[in-house]
């Protein structure tokens, strides 16, 4: 009977599992910093290198060219005696010195075997020629010259000077070379830098790639999600609905049936019989005719549903029926009694009442008042005018019997209380029951 | 042991229905068993109360009820020494009706369910002994049913 809900809801968008891609390309990345990282630690070294071999050379070069101009004073003033050949001496010397420190210095900064040696070979064959030199210039200032330019002629400073000079150019060359080198090794590493970097791009633009496609993905399957939530919840208020309006039409098939039968009891003519069920079954429909196909907890408007049951009494826009009070919602659950109970009023009133005669009127009144334990109480009035002296309905008749017995159940399936007067003026009803 | 009841409407005592129901007595031999038995009848729909009270009349029952709520009910249940049987309704505007079938089964009184939910599995696992009868039923089923419980 109850339709099986569908309840299987379809599998959410899966989202792979992107993590290893991420670990590679994390992974990568770093491997690739580290590379440019190397990669410019190890340019800057050969740079600095490099610079250092070019610092050697012009420093070597200084050394070289002082001690040529030294070698050009000493001359001059041997074979002029001329003071002034011993000022660019003097200022030789210095520059000597000067750069004979500046080399040392630049070649223990970039510690070599082989340059310490060469060094102190230079150094020795300096030192002796320098020493040469001074002897020969302090024996000319003694008034010696001969002895000095006999010195000179003995080819001594010479063979020094050229000995110097092999070493020297030995040294140049060879920090010429290891410039080369550097210079090499810098733009090999700078080749290397470029696709590197690039590699480094493309990898990054990757990853941008990668994190929208995750995004979008995920986007998609928390909408589709959504979706299928919202579906599976209308889906189960349709469901709610169609149980709570097949045990309403279940409801109203046992209240129908017991209508016949009970209506099917005692004497009537068969005529009238089947005018009381028709009767019946129609003020039934016509106090269901305002529920709509809401939940166990629909609230049903009181003024329509007593309306639309005096409906055929009421004639010609209503004159006969007046119906007044506040907005009341009754749950749903109660429209069968309420109905059957203004039903019965109205029969009664219609057969012995003001509905019996021209002119005669009903005036349906309530008012909501404060109930007993919380809640409201409906108090309502039934009040009869213009019909004949009503009779007092004792129980003579199987008719009025019946309605009576079936109108006090239906007070007490409401939790209500009824009290019934006849005065003459016309019949009164005082109704009341809770509402929530 | 057997003292025949007489054939008045208790539930319509004052009332003043006379006593030539259609579909009257006799219809069945299970009926007999509950001439002079007390029959309590829990039913929230007035109409079907009234029915049932009739029915149940008919066959010469004495009616204890029929109790229109869950508190009606278990009022009647603890105030009434003599229960032989008892049709109750479910759904008693939304509230089960369990409580009165635990008073009645505590007291070994046989009853039969009534309801619109055919849920005939569920009661019988809670109340093995009760039995069930979907609405919409004929009274006369109901008073087979229950005077079948009552051999």
């Amino acid at each position: 009977m109850q339709d099986q809900p569908s309840t299987g809801r379809r599998p959410a968008l899966r989202i792979r599992s992107r993590a290893p891609v991420l670990v590679a390309i994390g992974a990568t990345l770093l491997a690739l910093g580290l590379a440019i990282g190397q990669t410019i630690v190890s340019q800057r070294a050969a740079r600095v290198e490099g610079r250092a071999s070019s610092d050697a050379l012009l420093a070597m070069h200084e050394v070289l060219e002082a001690t040529l101009d030294a070698e050009t004073g000493q001359r001059g003033y041997l074979l002029t005696h001329k003071i002034a050949y011993l000022e660019p001496y003097a200022d030789a010397r210095r520059r000597l010195d000067a750069s004979l420190k500046k080399l040392r210095t630049i070649l223990h900064a970039t510690p070599g075997d082989q340059d310490d040696r060469t060094l102190e070979r230079l150094s020795a064959l300096i030192g002796a020629k320098v020493a040469e030199l001074d002897r020969t210039i302090a024996l000319t200032r003694a008034g010696r010259n001969a002895e000095a330019l006999a010195l000179v002629d003995r080819d001594v400073g010479k063979r020094e000077m050229d000995t110097i000079r092999i070493e020297a150019r030995r040294l140049m060359d060879q920090k010429r070379d290891s410039r080369l080198t550097s210079v090499a090794r810098i733009n090999r590493l700078e080749a290397n830098l470029l696709p590197l970097i690039g590699v480094l791009g493309l990898m990054t633009l990757g990853l941008v790639v990668l994190a929208m496609v995750t995004e979008q993905r995920r986007a998609a399957a928390a909408a589709e999600a959504e979706q299928a939530e919202a579906l599976r919840a209308a889906n189960e208020r349709v469901n709610l609905l169609a149980r709570e309006l097949n045990h309403r039409v279940k409801n109203l098939f046992s209240v129908i049936l017991s209508i016949v039968s009970l209506s099917a009891r005692g004497n009537a003519p068969r005529d009238v019989m089947i005018e009381d069920i028709r009767a019946r079954i129609r003020a039934l429909a016509l106090a269901h005719s305002a529920t709509q196909g809401g939940d166990g907890n629909e609230a049903i408007d009181l003024r329509t549903t007593i309306a639309a049951t005096l409906e055929p009494y009421a004639l010609n826009n209503g004159e006969r029926v007046s119906i007044a009070g506040p907005d009341v919602a009754v749950p749903v659950r109660m429209v069968t009694p309420i109905g059957l109970i203004v039903h019965e009023l109205a029969t009664n009133a219609a057969k012995y009442g003001a509905f019996s005669a021209e002119g005669g009127k009903v005036r349906v009144s309530w008012e909501l008042v404060p109930g007993p334990q919380g809640g409201a109480l409906v108090r309502l009035a039934w009040r009869e005018e213009g019909g004949p002296p009503p009779a007092v309905p004792a129980g003579t008749t199987e008719a009025s019997g019946f309605g009576t017995r079936m109108i006090a159940l239906a007070v007490s399936q409401l939790g209500g209380r009824l009290e019934r007067h006849w005065p003459a003026a016309g019949a009164i009803a005082h109704f009341e029951f809770p509402v929530s | 042991m057997y003292t025949p009841a007489p054939l008045s409407f208790p539930a319509l005592r004052g009332g003043g229905l006379s006593s030539a129901p259609i579909g009257g007595n006799g219809r069945n031999r299970f009926g007999e068993r509950l001439l002079g038995k007390h029959v309590l009848i829990v039913e929230d729909e007035a109409l079907l109360a009234l029915e049932l009270e009739l029915a149940f009349a008919d066959e010469g029952a004495e009616i204890v009820g029929p109790a229109l709520s869950l508190s009606h009910g278990v009022m009647l249940v603890e105030s009434t020494p003599q229960i032989d049987c008892a049709v109750l309704d479910v759904d008693l505007g939304g509230r089960d009706v369990f409580p009165i079938a635990h008073a009645l089964e505590k007291r070994s009184i046989p009853f039969v369910f009534h309801t619109a939910h055919a849920r005939a599995s569920t009661l019988s696992t809670l109340f093995p002994r009760s039995e069930t009868v979907v609405k919409p039923a004929r009274p006369e089923d109901l008073v087979i049913r229950l005077a079948r419980l009552m051999l």
